[in-house]
């Protein structure tokens, strides 16, 4: 009788052609061997849906002076025609075409760290998918034919922007408190940058950025393991590195010695006071507490500044911005005064406010806080294209498996953590002041 | 995910039971619309911040400290004379949630003193939206569409501003007692064990109706051009449709959707109008199409959304017409007919991604009182459609000639320009 063979029993995570680097709350992350590019997969049973999304790990921040908004600009490009559609003669290429092939969910965005762009289908499209998603990592068609109108698209994009106060108000104010910085420019980048773009400048970035060693893709949703990696690699395996290395800044920021203020005068019924004050990249404690400390000052009608003006008339509305960044960022709350109210009288109310808040003020406010911001979570995970898109923020950070670790995180933060952080981020030198008056 | 929906005398419950999802989410919808005035208009407004202003012995502070501790929410909102409650929390603390939520139904505060704090709230964002110029050109779209008694009919921000001091707490306890006598429309995403309790909760919370007759005053086609200057506004923000003498019931309601998305699908680049005007053409940012202001017994509309720069509002406009000139003269093609049947298809699949979508998607043919059925078979006849049909009812609906402009932004620069091109048109 001859012995059974000995099976070694393989692990599941074990895909021929990848290393499997870390599973954690359901989500796994892969290296495709042949050309670095990195796979998560979180797979999400009975809806037949599947959202990919390929990060790229280029934002503003990778801009030199002169070349704001390049980022942005090739993500708009990236939906034009590939050397794959000319090859096939295809009349309307680019990957538009999937929407009109499926029906999909299609879209991308360009922020500070990253560009990402996202498919979301029926699961039976995913080799499609894939294939339109690897033909423009490196085929995309940059010429002056297709660059010219979409110029114009993102020129509209701009003027629509900057039409809205508080967007024009953040670009001054992101422009102030940092000097060296790339954080210093809005993503968009700026008019007279966006119109002198070329083809081959664009060429360059995307050549440097647009490589497999330099890109994440998730594949979320109902799909199982096997068929999603080897999908994966069937389509960009073959895909080749440049030999030249990532261009990467490396810049600090000097410090920052008093308040800065900038202001914007137009014609408008509206006035607005604007408080920005810099705190750490996404992905850290400090960031989850000043998220806490952000919802305590303004996050509904029980918030401490939302009480003392909103409540009181002297203020139309409160809102904030606090963005998910790699780096050191600033995070702005803009006030929209009422009619007869000033910009001094608002800076001197939120001034004193902030600066006489004390623990017992606000630990019951914080328990609660913490409360919402933890439903928040939940609701916030319930799609595929919404796990995408948080994943795609802490993967921009630095560290996806943050992303696993916000309850927790979010647990531990205590009222003198965030009285701490209150003191620290409204220091004068920590702070930049902007105010839009209208005329 | 297991779809029902319950009629019953006083309510009617439509539920997505999930598995283990740990959270609840709840929509309302109460049809409070008789017949629109500035005073109605004014009093839905402020009654969304006095309604979460304190009920039973709790104030305003102490009541959202308590829905706020369990981490949950109660939002209220009035759209075109329909009050919709939200709620939402996780699993374990709903039943809580539903015992604020019936004191806030039964036992309103409503005082003199959180009516004074809430009229000062709505005066400062009626002064905002004086220059939310998006809304203001919509909103003269549609007071040309509608009689000032219809509850698509917006009284304008200074006749509001006029209004607002002059709101009581009587007025706003008669809209609220509409609000609890009127129809229920309620839909649920939760765990079986959570979906019966609410329908528990509802049989004690809901039992009267009252249903009251709804003005409706739709007018024919009547083509114009308005123009609002704000010249905060870098772009001039523009609505541009007609009104339609159908219903959602209608049968050519179906393929007008069809014919629309082809022209302008909302959202994704996949009409015309994004592949040409934007694409092709580099005019704007956005520039959709779709029907509005449709309901089983109420006619609705077709709008495009766009905006334009100053300089480049007339070939922005001439493109746009252009476009819809060349729907209504050759129609559709049959390629997309084929092509849009698989679009619009895949969309309505890709709602089961997340169950609060499900939940959004059925509440919306729930509160037009559908059946599962219904709902399932109208969803599929969008594959059954032809392009005779299609065709017909471009020509029947869609005439350019029939259509109006609305711009709202820096239109001073533009006028001359625009009303010639309209001469000219």
């Amino acid at each position: 009788m001859s012995k059974p063979a000995t099976k070694k029993k393989s692990s599941s995570t074990s895909i021929p052609g990848y290393t499997h680097i870390q599973s954690t709350s359901g989500v796994e992350e892969y290296v495709l061997k042949t050309n670095g590019l990195r796979v998560l997969y979180h797979y999400r049973p009975n809806t037949e849906v599947v959202t990919t999304n390929i990060t790229y790990l280029v934002g503003a921040v990778d801009e030199t002076i002169g070349e704001s908004g390049i980022a942005h600009m090739l993500e708009h490009m990236l939906f034009k025609p590939t050397q794959a559609d000319k090859k096939a003669n295809i009349k309307d290429g680019g990957a538009m075409k999937f929407e009109r092939e499926v029906g999909c969910i299609l879209n991308a965005n360009t922020w500070k760290d990253r560009t990402t762009y996202f498919f979301c289908y029926p699961t039976k499209y995913l080799q499609r998918a894939l294939e339109i998603e690897a033909e423009r990592m490196t085929g995309i068609i940059l010429n002056e034919k297709e660059l010219s109108p979409e110029q114009n698209n993102v020129l509209s994009e701009f003027d629509m922007y900057n039409g809205d106060p508080y967007f024009a108000l953040s670009v001054e104010m992101v422009s102030s408190a940092f000097i060296s910085h790339p954080y210093g420019h809005e993503t968009i980048g700026y008019r007279a940058d966006i119109e002198d773009y070329t083809p081959e400048r664009l060429q360059r970035f995307y050549t440097n950025y647009y490589r497999p060693d330099n890109a994440v893709m998730m594949v979320i949703g109902d799909v199982d393991r096997k068929t999603a990696l080897e999908s994966v690699k069937k389509q960009f395996g073959a895909i080749k590195n440049p030999t030249t290395a990532i261009p990467r800044h490396h810049i600090r920021e000097p410090n920052q010695e008093g308040i800065r203020r900038v202001a914007i005068e137009r014609p408008s019924t509206t006035n607005i006071f604007s408080l920005g004050f810099k705190h750490a990249g996404l992905g850290t404690t400090d960031w989850l507490t000043t998220s806490v400390m952000l919802n305590v000052l303004t996050s509904g009608p029980e918030s401490i500044l939302e009480k003392l003006l909103v409540d009181t008339g002297k203020v139309a509305h409160i809102q904030t911005s606090q963005e998910p960044t790699k780096d050191t960022n600033l995070a702005v709350i803009h006030f929209t005064l009422a009619a007869k109210t000033t910009h001094e009288e608002i800076e001197q109310s939120v001034r004193t406010a902030i600066d006489t808040i004390t623990a017992s003020d606000i630990t019951t406010l914080i328990k609660k806080v913490k409360a919402n911001m933890l439903t928040d979570e939940l609701f916030s995970r319930t799609s595929s294209m919404q796990i995408a898109q948080e994943l795609t923020e802490y993967t921009a950070s630095g560290d996806w498996t943050q992303y696993a670790k916000t309850t927790e995180l979010l647990k531990t933060i205590t009222p003198k953590m965030v009285i701490d952080c209150l003191k620290t981020s409204f220091v004068p030198s920590n702070l930049t002041i902007g105010t839009f008056i209208g005329k | 995910m297991k779809l029902e929906i319950t009629p019953t005398e006083y309510f009617s419950l439509a539920s997505v039971t999930t598995k283990n999802t740990g959270i609840v989410k709840i929509l309302i919808t109460i049809d409070t619309h008789t017949q629109r005035t500035v005073t109605t208009q004014t009093v839905e407004s402020l009654y969304c911040d006095l309604l979460l202003s304190g009920a039973g012995s709790y104030t305003r502070e102490e009541f959202l400290n308590e829905v706020n501790m369990l981490g949950a929410s109660i939002e209220v909102g009035v759209n075109d004379g329909k009050t919709t409650f939200v709620l939402r929390s996780t699993a374990t603390k709903c039943k809580k949630l539903l015992e604020l939520f019936g004191l806030l139904i039964n036992e309103p505060e409503f005082s003199t003193k959180e009516l004074k704090r809430v009229k000062s709230t709505e005066l400062n964002q009626l002064h905002q939206a004086k220059e939310n110029s998006k809304e203001i050109a919509l909103d003269e779209l549609k007071n040309g569409f509608y009689g000032s008694s219809d509850r698509k009919y917006s009284y304008s921000i200074d006749e509001q501003m006029a209004e607002v001091p002059k709101a009581t707490v009587s007025s706003i306890k008669k809209h609220h007692q509409a609000t609890i006598t009127g129809r229920w429309t309620c839909s649920i995403a939760a765990d079986q064990a959570i979906v019966t309790l609410f329908a528990k909760e509802l049989k004690k919370l809901k039992r009267t109706i009252v249903v009251s007759d709804a003005i409706h005053q739709p007018k024919p086609p009547k083509p114009s051009l308005s123009l609002e200057n704000i010249p905060s506004r870098q772009n001039i923000d523009l609505s541009i449709g007609v009104p339609l003498p159908i219903t959602r019931a209608h049968p050519d309601f179906i393929p007008l959707t069809f014919a629309v998305a082809v022209l302008g699908k909302w959202g994704g680049f996949a009409g015309r109008l994004m592949s040409t005007v934007r694409e092709k053409e580099g005019l704007t940012y956005g520039i959709y199409g779709q029907l509005e202001g449709f309901q089983s017994e109420e006619q609705g509309y077709f709008r495009i959304m766009t905006f334009f720069s100053p300089e480049k509002t007339v070939q922005g406009l001439t493109s746009t017409f252009r476009e819809i000139k060349k729907l209504y003269d050759s129609g559709v093609t049959q390629n997309e007919v084929d092509s849009f049947k698989t679009i619009l298809t895949t969309q309505q699949s890709l709602v089961n991604d997340s169950f609060t979508r499900v939940l959004s998607d059925l509440h919306g043919y729930h509160c037009e009182n559908f059946t599962i059925e219904e709902m399932e078979e109208l969803k599929s006849s969008l594959g059954n459609v032809t392009r005779a049909d299609i065709n017909r009812v471009i020509k029947t609906y869609l005439n350019p000639s029939q259509m109006s402009i609305s711009g709202a932004g820096p239109t001073d620069k533009i006028q001359t320009a625009v009303k010639k091109w309209m001469a000219g048109k």
